[in-house]
C-alpha cells in the first residue's frame, strides 16, 4: 500500500525555480571542467624540475576538478550535516591509508628487501610449498 | 514539526504494514526463504552463523588432535574424514596430513571470523534486534537486506565448495600472505578451480555482502529511529552496531581491492605482490615481471583486519551491556562515556594496523607511531570494560542464563585485552610474534569473550524470536562446562607461547621437543579440554531445538526490560509494532525511585 | 519491478521518498552516500597500491608515455559531458519536463556507451598487440643503440631497460609465437621488406617504437601528445638477455597491472551505471513509468543514480592524469 503522505509529495514551486536557476551554473561548470582537462594535459608537457613536482601539479588540478564535481554536480555544497560528517571521516581514513603506507614505505630497516629490482634473489620460496608431503616432518616415531 | 506530527509520520509505515495486502499473499518461499523481513533475515544469518561456528570449531578439534597425537589417525571419524576431504587432507589411515593441517588452519580462521562471528553478531543480532530497538517497521532497505544475506550465503557455499576441488581448500592462512598465497594451490593444474583462487572469489562475495549490510544498518539507525528516540536515548547495543557498521563500510573496501589484486596475480600473472627476483625452488621465477611488494598486501589486509577485530568485539560488548543493565536492574554506569569510548575505539582502530607487521622490517619511526596508537586504543577498551564491571556494583543481580554468560564475558575479555598490551610493543612482539601467546591472546578476546557474549545474546533474545525460553538446566550445564574447558584450551597457550612454541608447527612441536620440553605436555591437556568443550556444546544444541517445542511460553516482556524490542508482541509480527511508538526516556531506567515497577519502559510517558 | 522479480515485495518503510525532518534526507540518498564512502575506500586502496608500487619501482621500471593521450582526453571530455547531462536530466524532472528528461538521459547513456566502446574496442586492444622486453641490467650495454642510457645519463634522466614495439619473431616455445607470425606478415607487406627476418630461433625480433629507434634524440626525451608511429627499424634481442617479455597486458609490469585493474574496475562501474540509467530511461514500472504516478520518486532515483555516475566521473578525473600523463 502506498502512503499518501510519503509518496506524492508535490513538487515545491520554490525548489523547481531553484533548480532552473542552477542550470546555467552547471553549463559554466561543464566548460570549466573541459578547460581544466586541457590544462592538465598541457602542463603535463611542461617540465617542473622533477617528476615529483609534475605529479603534484597534476594532482592539484585533478583535486580541483574533483572538488568542483562533488561540490556542484553532487550538490555537496548544500548537503546535510549527516552526510558531511561521515564523509569527513572517510577522508581522514583514506588519507591515513595513503600516508601511513607511504611512511612505512619510506622507513624500512636498511638492508631489507621490499620491492626493489636491485634486491635480486632476496625472496626465497621453497618449492616444498607446492608439494606438501615432501617436506613434512616425520612424526610417527615420536609417540 | 511537533512530536505528534512526527509520530504520525513515522508510524504511517506501521499502519501501512497492517493492512498490507502483500502480507497475506506471501507463500512459503517469500515468507521464510527469500524474505525481506528483517526478523527472518536475522534468523537466517543467525542460524547460518551458528552452523559455521560449529563447523569451524570441528576443524579446530581435528587440528588439536593432531597437535597432541601427531601422525595418529583421528579416532572414530578418521575414515569418514578421509572419504570426505580426500587424500590431500587426510592420509589413508585417517590422520591429518601437513597440508591438511594448513587447509584446516586457514579455513578455521576464515570461517570463524568472516562466516561465523560476523554473520551471527552483526547479521543475526543486528538484523533482528536493531530495528526493534529503534522502533522501526523494518530495515531502511529491505530488498538490499535480502540481497546481502543471499550474497553472504553464496560466499559460504563457494567457500565450503573449495574443500572439494582438486588439491582441497586454501592453505595459506586466513591472512593469505603473498608471495606464498600468490602461487599456492596451482599444482592441480587449474587456473580457477583451486583452493586459494576460490578463497579469493568467496571473499569478494562475502565482503560485498558485509558492505551492503552495513550501509543498510547505518541508514536504518539514522533514518528510522522512532520519534523521541534521540541519539543519547539509543540502547548501547544500537550504538555498538552503528560503530561496527562504520568500521565495516570503511575498512572492508581496501581488502576487496587487495583481493582483486591477488586474484589478478593468480589468474592473469600480474605482480602486485610478487617481488623481483623471487626464487622458487632453485631458480629465479622467470614468468613474473616482478616489481610488486608482499608488504603492500599486508598493509591493505591489516587495514581491514585490525578494525575487523573490533567488528568482532563491539557487537559482543553491546549484547553484554544490554544484558548487564537488564539483570542488575540498574542503569549502565557511564553510558555516555561508553558511547564516546566506542567512537574513540572505532577511530583509533583504523590507525593501529601495522602492529601486526613489526616483523616486516619497518623502521623505528613508523613502529613508534603504531606502538603509540596501539597503546592508546587500550584506553577506550578499558573505559568500556570498567563501565560494565562497575555496573555490577550494588545491583541485585539475577543470574539467569544470559547474565551468566555476560558475567563470564567480563573477565575473559579482560584477560584477552590485557595480554594484548605486551604485543603492542615492538621489542616484546619480536619475541612473541607467531607464538601460541598470540593465539591465546586473541582467542581469549573472541572465544570466551565474543562467543560467550553471543551465547548470552542467544539465550536473551531466543524468547523474543520464538516465544519460548530456553531451558535453564541444560543452559547451566552448557555454561559451566564451557567456561571451565575453554580456559583449559586457551590458558596453557600463554605458557607455551612464552616458552617459544611456534603457532604453525603442525606436529605440536615434536620436531623441536628439546627446545620446548617444559611445556610440550600441555598439548594433551589442551586437546582433552577441547574435546570436552565440544561435548559441552551438545546441551546447547539440544536446548536450542527442544525449546522450540517444549520451552516455557513467554509474553511480551519476559525479562522485564525497558528497551523497545520488548515492547512488541512475541514473536513480533510483520511490521513489528502493534501500536504507534514514541519514546520518552533513556534506555535503562531501572529501579527509578518512586516508579511503580522496578523498570520503566522507554515508551512510558512521563 | 515486482512484476519481473516476484520474490521482491514492497515493504512500507518510512522516508523512502520524503525527507526525514531531522536529518533532511530520504533514506536512499543517505544509502548512496554511504556506498560512495565505501567506494572512496575501494579506489583509495587501489590508488595507494599505485603510489606504493610506483615509489617502489626501481628507476626505469615504471613506463611512461605508452597510452594514447588524445583518445584519453576525448574520453575524459565525454565522461564530463555525460556528468552534466545527467544533472540536466535530473533538473528536467524537478521542473516536470518529462521529454527533456528522456532526451538528456539518452545523451548520458550514449556518452557512457561511447566511453566503453573506445575503451574496449580501441584502447585496450591497441595495447594487447604491443610488445615490450625488459633487458637484464647486466646485458643492457649490448643494446645501447636501442636504450640510449649514456644519453639519458648525460641528461640526468632515469635509465631505460625496455625495448618496445611490435614483435616479429619470438624465441622457440614462447607464447608469443602466433602474434609474432601475424605481425611479421603484416610487416613484410607494409614495409616492402623481404619475408626474411633477422635473428634466429632464440631471439626476439621487434619492430621498434620511435623511442627505441632513436633513443638519443632530444625529441624523444619526453612523451608526445600525438602518439609517434612505429619505425621501420628492427631489433634482435637474445632470449638470455631478457628479464621479462610480454605484450602490454596486465602481466607486463606493475604499471600495466594497476592500469588494467583500475580502468577495468572503473569500466565495470560505468557499465553498472549504464544498466541503472537504461532501467530509469525505459518504461519499467520503477523506471520512466514511475513519472506518471510519482514524479518526485523518479527524480530521487535519477538523483541517486546521478550521484553514482558523478563519482565514476570523479574517479576518472584521477585515473586520467596518473596513467596517461604523469
Amino acid at each position: 500500500m502506498m502512503i499518501s503522505h510519503d509518496n506524492t509529495l508535490p513538487s515545491d514551486a520554490n525548489a523547481a525555480s531553484h533548480v532552473a536557476a542552477s542550470v546555467g551554473k552547471y553549463k559554466v561548470l561543464f566548460y570549466g571542467l573541459l578547460a581544466l582537462t586541457v590544462l592538465t594535459v598541457g602542463v603535463s608537457y611542461v617540465h617542473f624540475g622533477s617528476n615529483f613536482w609534475n605529479f603534484v601539479v597534476g594532482m592539484l588540478i585533478a583535486t580541483l576538478k574533483a572538488g568542483l564535481v562533488s561540490a556542484i554536480f553532487m550538490h555537496l555544497l548544500g548537503e546535510k550535516l549527516t552526510i558531511w560528517r561521515f564523509l569527513i571521516f572517510t577522508g581522514v581514513f583514506v588519507t591515513g591509508l595513503f600516508l601511513l603506507t607511504l611512511l612505512a614505505h619510506k622507513d624500512p630497516i636498511p638492508g631489507t628487501a621490499h620491492s626493489s629490482h636491485s634486491a635480486k634473489g632476496n625472496w626465497h620460496v621453497a618449492e616444498s610449498i607446492s608439494s606438501p608431503e615432501k617436506n613434512s616432518v616425520s612424526t610417527g616415531s615420536a609417540h | 514539526m511537533s512530536t505528534i506530527d512526527s509520530t504520525v509520520r513515522h508510524n504511517q509505515g506501521l499502519a501501512g504494514a497492517h493492512d498490507d495486502h502483500h502480507h497475506h499473499e506471501l507463500g512459503f518461499w517469500q515468507k521464510y526463504v527469500f524474505s525481506t523481513d528483517h526478523k527472518v533475515i536475522g534468523v537466517q544469518y543467525g542460524v547460518t552463523g551458528l552452523t559455521f561456528l560449529f563447523f569451524g570449531f570441528l576443524l579446530m578439534l581435528v587440528m588439536r588432535w593432531q597437535l597432541a597425537n601427531p601422525g595418529d589417525a583421528v579416532p572414530l571419524v578418521g575414515g569418514a574424514l578421509r572419504g570426505l576431504f580426500g587424500p590431500v587432507v587426510m592420509t589413508d589411515a585417517g590422520a591429518l596430513t601437513s597440508s591438511g593441517y594448513n587447509v584446516f588452519g586457514a579455513m578455521h580462521g576464515t570461517i570463524m571470523v568472516f562466516f561465523g562471528v560476523v554473520p551471527l553478531a552483526v547479521g543475526g543480532f543486528g538484523n533482528f534486534v536493531v530495528p526493534l530497538q529503534i522502533g522501526a517497521p523494518d530495515m531502511a532497505f529491505p530488498k538490499l537486506n535480502m540481497f546481502s544475506y543471499w550474497c553472504f550465503f553464496i560466499s559460504g557455499v563457494v567457500m565450503l565448495g573449495s574443500f572439494f576441488v582438486p588439491g582441497s581448500a586454501a592453505k595459506s592462512g586466513w591472512t593469505a600472505y603473498p608471495p606464498l598465497a600468490g602461487m599456492a594451490d596451482f599444482e592441480n593444474g587449474h587456473l580457477w578451480l583451486n583452493g586459494q583462487t576460490i578463497w579469493l572469489l568467496a571473499m569478494v562475495f562475502n565482503i560485498t555482502a558485509s558492505l551492503l549490510g552495513s550501509i543498510n544498518f547505518i541508514a536504518t539507525i539514522i533514518q528510522l529511529r522512532a520519534p523521541g528516540l534521540t541519539w543519547m536515548r539509543l540502547p548501547f547495543f544500537v550504538w555498538a552496531q552503528f560503530v561496527t557498521a562504520f568500521l565495516l563500510v570503511l575498512a572492508f573496501p581496501p581488502l576487496e581491492a587487495a583481493g582483486f589484486m591477488q586474484l589478478t596475480d593468480r589468474v592473469l600473472g600480474t605482480c602486485f605482490f610478487m617481488p623481483t627476483g623471487l626464487v622458487v625452488g632453485q631458480s629465479v621465477a622467470q614468468s613474473w615481471s616482478g616489481g610488486g611488494s608482499p608488504i603492500l598486501w599486508q598493509h591493505l589486509f591489516w587495514f581491514l583486519a585490525h578494525p575487523e577485530v573490533y567488528v568482532l568485539i563491539l557487537p559482543a560488548i553491546g549484547i553484554v551491556a544490554e544484558i548487564v543493565a537488564n539483570n542488575t536492574r540498574k542503569p549502565l554506569y557511564g553510558y555516555k562515556a561508553m558511547v564516546y569510548a566506542l567512537f574513540g575505539l572505532g577511530f583509533l582502530s583504523f590507525i593501529v594496523w601495522a602492529h601486526h607487521m613489526y616483523m616486516t622490517g619497518m623502521g623505528a619511526r613508523v613502529a613508534t607511531f603504531f606502538q603509540i596508537t596501539t597503546v592508546m586504543i587500550s584506553v577506550p577498551s578499558v573505559v568500556l570494560l570498567t563501565s560494565l564491571l562497575i555496573s555490577l556494583w550494588g545491583g541485585s543481580i539475577r543470574f539467569n542464563m544470559p547474565m551468566l554468560f555476560a558475567t563470564a564475558f567480563l573477565p575473559m575479555f579482560g584477560i584477552g585485552g590485557l595480554t594484548g598490551i605486551p604485543l603492542a610493543f615492538n621489542a616484546v612482539d619480536l619475541y612473541l610474534h607467531d607464538t601460541y601467546y598470540v593465539i591465546a591472546h586473541f582467542h581469549y578476546v573472541v572465544a570466551p569473550g565474543t562467543i560467550f557474549a553471543l551465547f548470552a545474546g542467544v539465550y536473551h533474545w531466543y524468547p523474543k524470536v520464538t516465544g519460548r525460553k530456553m531451558s535453564e538446566g541444560l543452559g547451566r550445564l552448557h555454561f559451566w562446562g564451557s567456561l571451565i574447558t575453554i580456559n583449559g584450551v586457551f590458558f596453557p597457550m600463554f605458557l607455551q607461547g612464552m616458552a617459544g612454541v611456534h603457532r604453525r608447527w603442525y606436529d605440536g612441536g615434536v620436531t623441536y621437543e628439546q627446545l620446548i620440553k617444559p611445556v610440550i605436555h600441555w598439548n594433551m591437556f589442551m586437546t582433552v579440554s577441547a574435546g570436552l568443550l565440544a561435548l559441552f556444546q551438545l546441551p546447547f544444541i539440544l536446548n536450542f531445538f527442544t525449546s522450540l517445542r517444549f520451552g516455557q511460553k513467554v509474553g511480551r516482556n519476559p525479562w522485564e526490560a525497558t528497551t523497545l524490542d520488548w515492547d512488541t508482541p512475541t514473536p513480533p509480527p510483520h511490521g513489528n509494532f502493534d501500536k504507534p511508538v514514541e519514546v520518552f526516556r533513556g534506555p535503562y531506567e531501572y529501579s527509578v525511585p518512586g516508579a511503580t515497577a522496578d523498570f520503566v519502559p522507554q515508551t512510558h510517558r512521563a | 519491478m515486482s512484476k519481473f522479480l516476484p520474490f521482491f515485495t514492497d515493504r512500507d518503510v518510512p522516508y523512502t521518498v520524503a525527507a526525514r525532518p531531522d536529518t533532511g534526507l530520504y533514506s536512499a540518498k543517505l544509502g548512496i552516500w554511504l556506498f560512495l564512502a565505501s567506494e572512496v575506500m575501494l579506489f583509495g586502496g587501489l590508488f595507494s597500491a599505485y603510489i606504493f608500487l610506483r615509489l617502489g619501482a626501481e628507476p626505469g621500471y615504471w613506463p611512461k608515455g605508452l597510452l594514447n593521450v588524445p583518445v584519453g582526453t576525448l574520453n575524459t571530455a565525454v565522461l564530463i559531458g555525460s556528468s552534466v547531462t545527467v544533472v540536466f536530466a535530473w533538473a528536467s524532472l524537478k521542473m516536470r519536463e518529462f521529454m527533456k528528461y528522456r532526451f538528456y538521459m539518452a545523451i548520458t547513456i550514449l556518452c557512457g556507451i561511447f566511453f566503453l566502446c573506445v575503451k574496449l574496442t580501441y584502447e585496450w586492444p591497441a595495447k594487447f598487440d604491443h610488445f615490450g622486453v625488459f633487458i637484464k641490467q647486466s646485458s643492457a650495454a649490448k643494446y645501447e643503440e636501442f636504450l640510449g642510457n649514456d644519453f639519458l645519463k648525460e641528461k640526468n634522466e632515469e635509465p631505460r631497460w625496455e625495448v618496445t614495439g611490435h614483435i616479429l619473431r619470438a624465441p622457440k616455445g614462447s607464447p608469443y609465437g602466433a602474434v609474432a607470425e601475424h605481425n611479421a606478415e603484416h610487416f613484410s607487406h607494409g614495409a616492402g621488406h623481404g619475408l626474411h627476418l633477422p635473428g634466429g630461433e632464440g631471439d626476439y625480433v621487434i619492430q621498434l617504437d620511435a623511442i627505441n629507434a632513436k633513443p638519443n634524440s632530444e625529441d624523444n626525451l619526453r612523451p608526445a601528445f600525438w602518439p609517434r608511429p612505429l619505425s621501420s627499424k628492427t631489433a634482435v634481442i637474445r632470449a638470455e638477455d631478457v628479464e621479462s617479455a610480454s605484450t602490454f597486458v596486465p602481466r607486463h609490469s606493475t604499471y600495466f597491472a594497476t592500469y588494467f585493474l583500475i580502468t577495468g574496475l572503473h569500466g565495470l562501474h560505468v557499465l553498472g551505471g549504464l544498466v541503472v540509467f537504461l532501467y530509469l530511461w525505459l518504461p519499467f514500472k520503477g523506471g520512466a513509468t514511475l513519472y506518471k504516478s510519482n514524479p518526485e520518486h523518479l527524480a530521487n532515483r535519477v538523483e541517486i543514480a546521478g550521484l553514482f555516475w558523478h563519482f565514476v566521473d570523479l574517479v576518472w578525473i584521477f585515473v586520467f592524469p596518473i596513467f596517461y600523463l604523469l
